[in-house]
């Protein structure tokens, strides 16, 4: 599995969405991402990549996109 | 027995402090120590479950108090870890939340303790004269469980809050095992039972359960 692929699993397993669902996806546009949802996504994200997010990129963690920009600090290549 | 309520700095998470005959049994915690009485015997600490707003107060209390902490064996290893007890995220967590409670700390608590006597499914015994069932009941977190008192008082942590669905989807909750192990055992507890909840304020057992059918 490639490392975009675990990423984008992350979220759809998460928040049972669709593929389609990723790129225009934000924090609180649907009912799962709200803050209970972040800390799923973002532990699930953490076991993935084996890393851990300081607690201000969990914060800024506002977006699919963001996120990709976001983890690329934790020397993930997507 | 009387029971004391203290409603933490953290999420407003409850603290129970339960009385008899000059002892005590403290319930989940918080760092708020105002309330400890040197004239009485500390028994045990209960935790209800592993999060960090139900453990804060852990190492303060056994410190000032000498009580031994009892909880699930899955509560006994999360609380040793600061990513399973939620410690890691807190203050991110509450930052996201759309009500201020936790006074702008947005730094990581990463705090971790551990337990003196774990169980694993139920044990039972006698205190003060109050028969006390410890029970586990996992779906809010691996490690929630419960503490119910003379067939009529039960401490649920956050297994059952008034007016909100029981959250299984924080890491380690799970609504399969809320729904198959949990559920029908709370179901089957004396109607009269009073719930003592980790966050507001009590309330009847029936009056949360009636929105679970049967």
């Amino acid at each position: 599995m490639t490392n975009l692929e675990k990423y984008n699993n992350a979220f759809i397993e998460c928040f049972g969405i669709t593929e389609a669902d990723l790129p225009s996806l934000s924090y609180q546009q649907i009912e799962a991402w709200d803050s209970v949802g972040h800390m799923q996504l973002i532990a699930a994200l953490e076991d993935a990549f084996d890393i851990m997010f300081d607690t201000d990129d969990i914060i800024d963690f506002s977006s699919y996109e963001k996120g990709k920009e976001l983890i690329g600090k934790y020397e993930v290549e997507l | 027995m009387t029971i004391q309520q203290v409603a933490s700095d953290l999420l407003a998470s409850n603290m129970f402090l339960l009385k008899e005959c000059g002892h005590c049994i403290i319930v989940d915690p918080c760092e708020n120590a105002s309330n400890y009485d040197p004239s009485l015997t500390y028994d045990f600490i209960f935790l209800t479950h592993e999060h960090y707003d139900h453990i804060s107060g852990v190492d303060k209390w056994r410190e000032r108090t000498g009580a031994q902490v009892i909880c699930s064996r899955a509560c006994g290893e999360n609380i040793q870890d600061a990513k399973k007890n939620m410690s890691h995220y807190f203050g991110s967590f509450c930052q996201m939340q759309a009500w201020e409670t936790y006074d702008g700390k947005t730094e990581t608590a990463d705090y971790v303790c551990c337990a003196d006597k774990v169980f694993e499914n139920d044990i039972s015994f006698t205190w003060q004269g109050h028969d006390v069932r410890l029970f586990s009941a996992p779906g809010h977190s691996a490690g929630s469980s419960c503490m119910f008192i003379n067939e009529n008082i039960l401490f649920a942590g956050d297994c059952l809050i008034p007016g909100f669905p029981t959250e299984t989807r924080f890491p380690g909750g799970s609504k399969k095992r809320w729904q198959e192990e949990t559920l029908p055992k709370l179901q089957e507890l004396p109607e009269q039972t009073i719930l003592y909840p980790g966050h507001l304020m009590p309330c009847r057992l029936f009056d949360v359960l009636r929105s679970y059918h049967r």
